[in-house]
């Protein structure tokens, strides 16, 4: 969700094969730069391989973290969240005949003036289709529901703070009426200055 | 042919005689007054069901509630005449009164159960061609006082073997049925009690019954308009009613 | 015809007065008569005739094809409401039961506050586990059946007899797509008795039974504390416990937890109505010192 100079993530931390929860303090949003967050939602066993490549991404030689270094290295400046968005698109589809099947989300700023950014907030199917609208983006099992909420409480140019409410209570929200969602869920705020990583508690059934 | 006499007439329940009439239903008509009394009286505070139990010898057990049963939680039915046909009745009745239940969760109307009771009364006859179910061959050689309390409040039906059903404030068939109208009517007023109906009905029973009035000879049931439920008067509840009377 | 079609589930006006039992019809008959009949049925009115009832049939000839191809093309339509802890067991002071509250289509919790346990009657409870129109319609009509018994007989069926009842239905329509997994208790002369019936006719008596996605994670936390000599205050400590571990592990169970306990003596007693199982599960794991959150031992890592 897109605010005025923030953008943040929020998403729930269970990890389950089917109906039966496995933990219930699952990574699933990952700093990808300072200015760009992504997280990734996928169902069952796929979430782990997801897990696998997405740490990848972050931690190791994988074919992300190649491209952002390769890039690095090329123009010598960090890749802005809206490039990075692109670049995920086109990775995706590189899987196009053996998808992963996740729905990615990215949330990032960039900076288009003097104390001036632009929100980047974007999502993707399994093979890499991008869509954006600049306020917010829904992904995983519980999407529909959050449509919904979503379209009610927001408004454009949240300061950081409301935008942490209303995409907390969007969630919270959603996580009532998704059976596969819940088990508690974290909200990750992103100014151009900091990163902020709040816990919300969460109903456990 | 030979025309003209009843007797040609009154074998069959579906042939109508000369003059209008199924003699067969006629005769089930007069088997009622062979039947003990039983009598019904509507009040605003509920209504009142009483019976007459006929011990034909002094060696037979006195049943419980042969001649007053519950249909359902908020009605009573009294009988007079074959209790064997009554039985099919009532049962039919409890059927269609639990049905409704489970249809619409809620109490069957007394009305409804009572024209329950008359479909079927009036259903006999030779069945037709093909059905599995074979219907009674002749008319029901029965009476009942339907009682109880709906949503219109306290009500009193009675039913015959035509099929016929008539609402009432105050009812009584069988043997003595006529002689116990003549009595009730003196008495009955619309804003009576239910105690005083209940004394009523105990004293007209007393008053129709060739035998002396005992607490094994005579039952009573109500239902009252408060509680809606059927309540079936113990021994001593009417030994008690029995030793006021006149 | 003789069969009186009043547009309802309706209409044993028509069937012999005398029969109780619904299992006469089929059981006497050769299996291609069965077929024969159904055919016929089908072809000249469109309805399924059986103990009186008329349920109205699609039209066409193959009515269980017809529910399989419907399951494929508008899977929304024929996904009943499904997913459930439900468990009960006997125990010295009757008979405990205890239930989630959570319906889910799909992924979609439609509620959290149903009401699982069906209050059949003042002696009877039955839970709800499967097509809950099919747990609720059937044993509604037991509970009919029992009060017809009752004002026939002058007495009350006993658990035995009305389980029976239940379970000889399930015998009439089976294959037919019914979906029910119940447990059937309730107090009669001789005190409380528990029986699991579902839809292939099961009927078992028995001590402990947990029935639904949730019901083997129940069974974990029953097995494990059980004893026959339980007070009440234990009884329905444990099934608390038991249906708040399977809402935890289990997606498609939750909501509140409801408990009934069925006595020794002719009746029933709600014992709690609604206890919120998140609120139970911070509370147990406070107990033990911990957060609820899960997290335990774990590194706190954010990124």
């Amino acid at each position: 969700m897109s605010g005025h100079n923030c953008v943040a993530i929020a998403t729930d931390t269970r990890l389950s094969t089917q109906l039966m929860t496995i933990d219930t303090s699952f990574q699933r949003v990952f700093k990808v730069t300072d200015s760009c967050l992504m997280g990734v939602s996928g169902l069952g066993t796929d979430v782990q391989t997801l897990q696998l490549t997405l740490r990848s991404f972050y931690f190791s030689n994988s074919l992300m973290k190649f491209k952002l270094n390769l890039y690095r290295l090329k123009e010598g400046r960090d890749m802005k969240a809206d490039v990075f968005s692109k670049l995920v698109a086109t990775s995706l589809y590189e899987h196009r005949f053996g998808p992963y099947f996740v729905s990615p989300v990215i949330a990032g700023l960039d900076k288009v003036g003097e104390n001036e950014y632009s929100p980047v907030i974007c999502t993707y199917d399994s093979i890499g289709y991008r869509e954006h609208n600049g306020q917010f983006e829904v992904a995983g099992t519980g999407a529909e529901l959050l449509y919904g909420v979503c379209e009610t409480f927001y408004k454009p140019n949240l300061e950081p703070e409301q935008l942490f409410e209303v995409i907390s209570n969007s969630l919270l929200s959603a996580l009532d009426r998704d059976s596969l969602s819940g088990w508690g869920a974290k909200v990750y705020l992103l100014t151009p200055t900091e990163l902020t990583v709040r816990s919300l508690k969460t109903r456990q059934d | 042919m030979w025309m003209g006499s009843k007797e040609h007439y009154d074998r069959g329940v579906n042939t109508f005689s000369p003059e209008g009439r199924i003699y067969q239903i006629e005769y089930a008509i007069e088997a009622i007054k062979f039947g003990s009394t039983a009598i019904g009286i509507r009040t605003n505070e509920g209504v009142v069901l009483g019976v007459e139990k006929k011990l034909p010898s002094k060696l037979m057990e006195p049943a419980k509630s042969e001649k007053l049963v519950e249909i359902d939680r908020h009605c009573g039915c009294a009988m007079s005449g074959i209790v064997g046909d009554a039985r099919i009745l009532v049962d039919h009745a409890r059927v269609e009164a639990q049905n409704h239940r489970f249809n619409y969760a809620e109490a069957m109307s007394i009305e409804q159960i009572t024209e329950a009771v008359s479909d079927l009364a009036i259903n006999f006859g030779e069945g037709y061609e093909g059905t599995k179910r074979k219907p009674m061959a002749r008319p029901y050689g029965v009476a009942l006082l339907i009682a109880g309390v709906d949503d219109n409040g306290p009500q009193l039906y009675q039913t015959d073997p035509s099929g016929t059903f008539l609402q009432w404030q105050a009812r009584a068939i069988g043997s003595g049925g006529d002689t116990a109208m003549t009595y009730i009517k003196e008495s009955y007023h619309s804003n009576m009690t239910l105690a005083e109906a209940e004394k009523l009905v105990m004293q007209t029973l007393k008053s129709v019954m060739e035998e002396k009035i005992q607490s094994d000879n005579v039952e009573i049931s109500i239902v009252r308009t408060d509680t809606k439920r059927l309540e079936t008067r113990t021994q001593e509840y009417v030994n008690n009613i029995i030793s006021t009377l006149a | 015809m003789d069969n009186e079609n009043f547009g309802l589930a309706k209409s044993f006006s028509s069937a012999p007065v005398l029969s109780i039992s619904p299992h006469t019809n089929f059981s006497q008959k050769e299996q291609t008569d069965i077929e024969h009949e159904l055919n016929e049925q089908v072809g000249t009115t469109g309805e399924y005739v059986s103990e009186g009832f008329c349920f109205k049939l699609a039209p066409g000839q193959d009515q269980i094809g017809f529910m399989r191809s419907l399951k494929e093309k508008a899977p929304k339509l024929t996904d009943f409401a499904k997913g459930t802890t439900t468990l009960a067991f006997e125990f010295q002071e009757g008979v405990l039961v205890a239930v989630d509250a959570r319906a889910t289509m799909g992924a979609f919790i439609s509620s959290n506050n149903v009401r699982k346990v069906i209050e059949i009657n003042d002696f009877l409870l039955g839970t709800m586990a499967g097509g809950a129109a099919d747990c609720m319609f059937w044993e509604k009509y037991v509970a009919m059946q029992c009060r017809v018994y009752e004002l026939r007989n002058g007495e009350k069926p006993s658990v035995a007899m009305a389980s029976m009842m239940l379970a000889s239905i399930m015998r009439q329509y089976r294959g037919q797509g019914l979906s029910m997994g119940t447990m059937f208790t309730g107090s009669d002369k001789t005190g409380a008795s528990l029986y699991y019936i579902d839809n292939d006719a099961t009927r078992v008596k028995g001590r402990l039974f947990a029935v639904g996605s949730g019901g083997t994670f129940a069974y974990g936390v029953l097995d494990t504390n059980y004893r026959y000599d339980m007070s009440l205050d234990e009884a329905v400590n444990l099934g608390i416990r038991a249906i708040t571990s399977a809402t935890f592990k289990d997606s498609a169970s939750g909501g509140v937890v409801r408990i009934y306990h069925v006595t020794n003596h002719g009746k029933w007693n709600l014992i709690h109505d609604a206890i919120d199982v998140s609120e139970l599960h911070y509370q147990f794991e406070q107990n033990k010192g911990h957060t609820g959150r899960g997290n335990e031992g774990k590194p706190n890592k954010y990124l």
